[in-house]
């Protein structure tokens, strides 16, 4: 491979992707400090995972091959754990416990709609509306909390607030455009480019967002309650 | 190019407007966490103040149980034990004007002295006493054993203050008195104290003035946050109250304390309530 082929390569690389590597060296090396929020080990995994779907998404795009496959699981996967990973800032109560038992069955429900009423070749646009709307229940919630119970530390220095901000943020302005995805695909394509390229936005601005919690987990120090 | 040219606008706006509504919600956050922040920190600092308060009154409760027992005690038991031994020594087969008998007259003065001194004694502590003879004669009896010491020269004016406080008012109010008197007598070196009770508008003002050796205010009440006696519980009964504290003293100079309190329009549950220490 000729090395101007690789510049080449580099240069096409999509920035959003570039974000979440980004924001997977911070996460690790977050982690890799004395006493770690408890939370960051699983969602350095969760960025990991996601690094590898979205190349390998971008590389079955490259090729032309149908990732929806692939995107339809992922979605099931990063809903699931948006939601366990809100519900576990939530504070004890009921609400934790209602979002707790919904993720538990969202997976199970989205999963029989994937595979028998949308079917997988199709984007699973029933159960991402659901999951995205649940998410940002669930961070409306948290938010709630941290104005009713603000607790002690600074809001700007919690990672936790970051992360939620993010989840709430992308999965709000996601669920009109995605929700409505297999109609947009067949719309012309400079306006499907329009939808992809806002799309890729918002991925910046919540892999961005992230960054900073990340950032915020390098201070982190647990509170005594 | 000139083709993408809208497509390209589409998404630097679309961007722009997120990235304001981001901002704008961040900084929405902010305020509202703030406020409630502060509004946590205010409801914190008003329970623990009503919770010392409700300590304060409760110590000073026992106390005054304790003090009421103590004065029968010493009334009924102590004073009572005394009286007989010196009506004894009376009985004792001595001849008049003898070396015995001289002896015996001295250990029945110094008897009938130590009974006195602890009748005083037993009356300074019954809160019913305070209660049946008001806040300026209890304060002219305290006074008045200092003065039998022969070590102070004292003096008390005072205006009229007769119903303006309620009885637990008044029974605090003297119970500071005699912390501050006890506090002079161990402390200050004073051979002179003045106090004055005064009643001006709304507000009963007391001072308690000596000419003792004097202490720097800010560095005792450090150390009286630590040890949690003396100055700290003195303004704590004048806050108990409704009042406030003001402590004045020069090294070498003497030492002037204050102690303002609200004239009793309600009930003392209730303006204790609106107390600041």
């Amino acid at each position: 491979m000729h090395p101007t082929d690789i510049l080449d390569f580099i240069a096409e690389i999509p920035v959003y992707i570039i974000f979440i590597f980004l924001c997977l060296v911070l996460s690790l090396v977050s982690l890799a400090k004395k006493n770690p929020p408890p939370y960051l080990a699983l969602f350095t995994c969760y960025l990991f995972l996601t690094l590898v779907i979205e190349c390998v998404g971008w590389s079955f795009k490259r090729a032309n091959s149908n990732n929806l496959t692939m995107y339809n699981l992922y979605g099931v996967v990063h809903l699931t754990y948006a939601i366990y990973l809100l519900s576990s800032f939530l504070q004890p109560g009921k609400a934790k416990q209602v979002f707790t038992w919904i993720m538990v069955f969202y997976p199970a429900i989205a999963l029989l709609n994937i595979y028998f009423i949308q079917g997988p070749r199709h984007f699973g646009t029933y159960s991402y509306i659901v999951g995205a709307v649940i998410v940002v229940v669930c961070s409306i919630n948290y938010f709630y909390q941290r104005i009713k119970f603000p607790g002690r530390d600074n809001l700007l220095r919690d990672p936790s607030f970051w992360i939620a901000t993010g989840l709430l943020f992308f999965n709000a302005i996601t669920v009109p455009y995605l929700g409505i995805v297999n109609f947009v695909a067949n719309i012309p394509q400079y306006a499907y480019k329009t939808f992809s390229n806002i799309n890729a936005v918002l991925s910046i601005i919540l892999y961005s967002l992230f960054c900073i919690s990340s950032v915020c987990s390098l201070n982190f120090r647990k509170l005594p309650s | 190019m000139q083709s993408e040219f809208p497509e390209v606008a589409i998404v630097i706006v679309t961007t722009i407007i997120l990235l304001l509504f981001l901002v704008g919600f961040i900084v929405i956050m902010l305020i509202l966490n703030q406020k409630s922040r502060l509004t946590q920190v205010q409801e914190l600092r008003l329970m623990e103040e009503k919770y010392e308060q409700e300590l304060l009154r409760t110590q000073l409760e026992i106390q005054e149980n304790i003090f009421g027992n103590l004065s029968q005690e010493i009334h009924d038991n102590i004073g009572q034990s005394l009286t007989f031994v010196s009506l004894s020594l009376l009985t004792v087969p001595v001849e008049n004007g003898s070396e015995a008998h001289l002896y015996i007259e001295e250990s029945r003065k110094m008897l009938q002295k130590a009974i006195a001194e602890l009748r005083d004694l037993s009356k300074g502590l019954q809160t019913e006493r305070i209660i049946d003879i008001g806040l300026v004669k209890s304060i002219e009896f305290e006074l008045q054993r200092l003065e039998r010491t022969n070590l102070y020269k004292t003096s008390f004016n005072f205006t009229d203050v007769q119903n303006l406080m309620d009885s637990q008012t008044e029974t605090i109010l003297f119970r500071t008195v005699q912390e501050m008197l006890n506090n002079i007598v161990k402390h200050a070196r004073a051979s002179e104290l003045e106090i004055h009770l005064t009643h001006e508008n709304d507000t009963i003002n007391l001072e308690i003035r000596d000419n003792g050796i004097g202490f720097d205010p800010g560095t005792l009440l450090e150390k009286e946050h630590s040890k949690g006696l003396g100055l700290r519980n003195i303004r704590k009964r004048a806050a108990l109250i409704g009042g406030t504290c003001n402590i004045n003293s020069i090294k070498n100079g003497g030492t002037t304390i204050r102690i303002t309190i609200p004239v009793n329009k309600q009930p003392f549950h209730e303006h204790n309530e609106e107390s600041q220490i």
